[in-house]
């Protein structure tokens, strides 16, 4: 028998185990002596003053809706009133040291599993744990393993568990089975195939098979209590299929531990020092690096945390130092490998819609036509533009924003990158290449971007410097705190002008907020550059997506008319004040907004919109009419013109 | 993104099928292994989240579920095979107005008919599902196919008395509650599968995550290969929450400590954000089905996170 079918085959405890596990925790007395104390006057007060009344004339009789089951309300409340079955021992609870001891032990358990790194935990020997909370540790803990390695051997997976149950005293080869089902449990209808643990190979799979007929019987049994036997037939050719050779349920978890639990442990005992602690610089994942396992590691470092463990497998604390170092040097390195590998920019080749230039389109004809929101049109003698001119800086940058508008973004992206590629001083291509970033969920690049336009930006040279100095490198590994450093370098920029906000940063801030979901400081941070540039309509439609992503549809309204104010055509804010008229179930208002927009533009997501506004119309006739994608056919019903 | 911090490490969040600010999430003390529980009744205010009402059981809690007929009761799932209803009107620290004793392990899933609205299904690592109706003292009926730990069991959205199930078995199961036997067993992955839900539009798809890191979408009339893998994780896939509104996209955590939001319309790439918020392992994943794009995630770090997800390219 193995070490892991023992543990899964181990019981549920008995739901009063914690209180036991408890009983431990608080030293001075037992826990029903405590409840008893502390707990029953407060208790019976709050209990039999009002919320005895309170449930039996209130909730209980709404969840039972008077259906005259009186009698078994009666029944389940003295059942459930039972002080011994109090759920409340909880608060009662100083937060002890032995509760954050266990709560550290299973932190380094599952992050050192997570890492495929075999753990040294300290002793925890002295934690008095009754045989049900051994129970639970050794089932839960061997089920949970699986779900959280990472692809390890099941012998990696076998020895972490064993080191585990080792520091809390555990024994391996604690028959626990035997010992609860001596207890009564709370249901008869107990299935599980009791194995004592035995010395010798076996083999799991003809194992599987052999208790096959138990659960069967208990299986049959059930049917034929409840229901007639008419299935059994197909249930037996289902058996049939079950043994069949495909059907290995557990070859990938047990395969490996068809070993005695002796045998398990002496191997242990045997391995060397270096065996076990295998280099903790295995990990590569930058994340796990400064999770709690992390913390748990410096602390062992600092000497807040200790090894009492007398085993011999366990390493002097001079060694751990230096494995610590170690890994520490490591985690440099990884990081500056994690942000080498991020691709500055993968630049593409950008993808023409035409073959030849024409020369009646100029950049200021494509000008003209983006500034009338005819962005097709726009896009194309902006492309006839560049293809002569190359190296027009503008042209690209307005070609860019024109396919942004169009919700062309990885276009968009590649003709901003060109524009800066030539120009790299323009910073408005910068902050529309952060916009697009952001709007393709690039969050990596959108930071890389605003971080860039900062440096670049001559106001505030000194201040990123000053700053990135001053900051560990190691401090952002992952995408979360990496954004929370860049927000803080534009917080402090947007400090150093609090009197006369910089529409850049405060837009810059605001598009760092809504990539946390900030959204409320979002909007602050787009009013404060409406201060300086109340006529731009994209930071109005920047205010106005906001508020909407925020549910406040109805002030995001306001935002969009003042963007329309300022460029009436741009078809952007029409088609996300349609989208905010139809939250706000304003299906009139949000048809006629769409055709408006599609009248300018015929995007097809607009179109999308459109019949789904229809359909919450109830107006199946409109949805057909709309598959033509003829907006004229609109215009006797809607005055969108 | 609006946190709350839970004193113990979170395990499951559900918004309220009822009021579109309210919250249950459960947590257990030391990720569950062994400790007590807690169920918290959350209310996503203005600026932050606060907590309306807490109830302690002794065993951690594993999953919750809000019930679709009485607004105030939530079933929440234990470690010491019980199942809890709660009643969110009493007050805190409160008993649970009914404990259901049936299961003899771990019940690690429950979930509500959102058709009939009237009962609610279990699946526990003793291997058995279980159906209840919380008017009665014992389960309606049990099934018992799966040979391993269940880890999840969820009622198709549409059909009365269509659910699914998945195993550490490997296998995802389809059942009629009406008949004794599943209705197909679907070998639908090569590890584990820990989680599963039904696409809230197409009543023929489930989508289940496994130790194995891929998403599969199933066709439940074709078992033999799933119409869709999605690959993104890098540990094992925890839960899966198909979106209320929108047949193509869904969202899944991970113990690689990310929430991922996938949209499989977009077949390049499906994946339109990657979240990093938790810095443990993310095990709870809902969407709120009031407000489009609004989600709660809880994590063994102890944070409830909810936010909104926006919708993709209104941003200009």
């Amino acid at each position: 028998m193995s070490v892991f079918r023992d543990l899964v085959e181990g019981e549920c405890s008995e739901p009063n185990a914690l209180g036991n596990f408890v009983q431990h925790f608080t030293n001075e007395r037992s826990y029903h002596d405590k409840f008893e104390d502390h707990g029953k006057n407060e208790f019976y007060d709050s209990l039999y003053r009002h919320e005895e009344e309170y449930n039996e004339q209130r909730h209980l009789d709404s969840i039972f809706d008077g259906e005259g089951q009186e009698d078994d309300i009666h029944l389940m409340m003295d059942r459930h009133l039972n002080l011994r079955d109090g759920p409340r021992e909880h608060k009662e609870l100083p937060l002890s040291n032995v509760e954050s001891d266990l709560q550290f032990l299973f932190q380094d358990f599952i992050n050192s599993t997570r890492a495929g790194q075999l753990f040294h935990p300290s002793s925890l020997n002295h934690l008095p744990l009754t045989f049900e909370d051994k129970s639970k540790i050794k089932n839960r803990s061997s089920i949970m393993l699986k779900h959280f390695s990472n692809g390890e051997s099941e012998q990696f997976e076998e020895d972490q568990l064993n080191r585990m149950l080792d520091s809390l005293g555990i024994e391996v080869g604690d028959d626990f089975d035997q010992v609860w089902d001596s207890q009564p449990h709370h249901t008869t209808t107990t299935t599980t195939t009791t194995t004592t643990t035995t010395t010798g190979q076996y083999d799991q799979y003809q194992k599987y098979v052999n208790d096959l007929p138990e659960e069967y019987e208990d299986y049959e049994q059930h049917q034929q209590e409840l229901f007639d036997d008419g299935d059994l037939e197909d249930y037996e050719l289902d058996e049939e299929w079950d043994k069949g050779d495909d059907f290995h349920p557990y070859d990938s978890a047990w395969t490996e531990s068809d070993r005695s639990v002796e045998a398990a442990w002496d191997e242990t005992a045997r391995r060397t020092i270096s065996d076990i602690t295998r280099p903790i610089t295995q990990i590569n994942d930058p994340k796990l690096k400064k999770s709690n396992f992390m913390k748990f590691m410096n602390q062992l470092n600092s000497g807040e945390a200790s090894i009492v463990g007398s085993d011999v497998v366990h390493n002097p604390d001079f060694k751990r130092q230096e494995e610590y170092q170690q890994q520490a040097d490591q985690w440099t390195e990884d990081y500056n490998d994690f942000h080498e590998h991020i691709p500055q920019h993968r630049i593409q080749e950008y993808q023409f819609s035409i073959q030849e230039a024409r020369d009646s389109d100029t950049l200021e004809r494509g000008m003209g036509l983006f500034n009338e929101g005819h962005l097709s049109d726009s896009i194309i003698a902006l492309e006839s533009e560049v293809k002569r001119n190359p190296e027009n800086a503008m042209a690209w940058m307005y070609l860019g924003i024109a396919h942004a508008e169009n919700d062309q973004d990885s276009q968009a992206t590649t003709c901003l990158i060109k524009s800066l590629q030539i120009d790299p001083t323009n910073s408005k291509a910068r902050l529309a290449l952060a916009v697009s970033h952001t709007n393709d969920y690039q969050k990596e690049r959108a930071l890389d971007t605003l971080e860039e336009w900062l440096q670049r930006t001559p106001e505030y040279t000194a201040l990123y410097k000053q700053f990135k100095g001053s900051v560990d490198p190691n401090s952002f590994l992952d995408t979360w705190s990496r954004h929370e450093f860049t927000t803080n370098l534009f917080i402090e920029a947007a400090r150093s002008r609090p009197s006369n906000p910089d529409p850049e940063v405060q837009t810059a801030l605001g598009l760092l907020y809504n990539m946390s979901y900030d959204y409320d400081k979002a909007v602050d941070c787009f009013k404060a550059a409406l201060q300086n540039s109340p006529t731009d309509y994209q930071l109005w439609n920047k205010l106005g997506a906001t508020l909407a992503n925020s549910n406040r549809s109805q002030e995001a309204l306001g935002a969009y008319f003042k963007a329309l104010e300022h460029k009436p055509s741009y078809v952007r804010a029409r088609s996300n004040l349609g989208i905010s008229y139809l939250s706000l179930n304003m299906f009139q208002e949000s048809a006629t907004t769409f055709l408006g927009a599609i009248a300018i533009h015929p995007a097809p997501n607009i179109w999308d919109n459109l019949k789904m506004v229809f359909r919450l119309m109830n107006r199946e006739d409109l949805v057909q009419k709309a598959d033509l994608r003829d907006v004229n056919a609109f215009l006797d019903e809607f005055q969108f013109m | 993104m609006k946190r709350f911090h839970s004193h113990f490490n979170g395990y499951s969040v559900e918004f309220s099928p009822f009021e579109e600010q309210r919250l249950a999430c459960v947590t257990s003390q030391h990720f569950g292994i062994i400790g007590n529980g807690r169920q918290y009744i959350l209310d996503v205010l203005d600026r932050d989240i606060g907590a309306f009402k807490t109830f302690d059981t002794r065993d951690g809690l594993y999953d919750c579920t809000w019930s679709e007929e009485n607004e105030c009761h939530v079933a929440s799932s234990s470690g010491d095979g019980s199942i809890k209803i709660w009643d969110t009107q009493a007050p805190s620290g409160g008993r649970p107005i009914k404990s259901f004793e049936e299961h003899t392990k771990e019940v690690y899933s429950v979930d509500w008919n959102l058709v009939t609205k009237d009962t609610f299904i279990t699946g526990s690592w003793d291997q058995s599902i279980k159906i209840w109706n919380p008017r009665m003292d014992r389960s309606l009926k049990t099934f018992r196919e799966h040979r391993y730990c269940i880890y999840s069991a969820i009622w198709s959205p549409r059909n009365a008395h269509l659910f699914a199930s998945v195993s550490g078995d490997r296998t995802l199961k389809i059942w009629d509650s009406r008949d004794n036997r599943s209705l197909n067993t679907i070998k639908a992955h090569d590890h584990e599968i820990l989680t599963c839900d039904w696409n809230k539009y197409n009543d023929k798809e489930v989508v289940t995550g496994s130790v194995d890191k891929t998403i599969r979408i199933w066709d439940i009339r074709y078992p033999d290969r799933p119409t869709t893998i999605l690959r993104g994780h890098t540990y094992a896939v925890r839960r899966i929450k198909c979106s209320p509104h929108s047949e193509s996209m869904l969202a899944s955590c991970s113990y690689d400590m990310s929430v991922i939001v996938w949209d499989r319309a977009r077949e390049q790439d499906p994946i339109i954000a990657r979240m990093d918020h938790h810095t443990e392992f993310v095990v709870g994943l809902d969407w709120n089905m009031f407000i489009d794009g609004q989600m709660a995630s809880c994590s063994w770090d102890e944070q409830v996170c909810v936010w909104n997800l926006g919708r993709p390219g209104q941003f200009r």
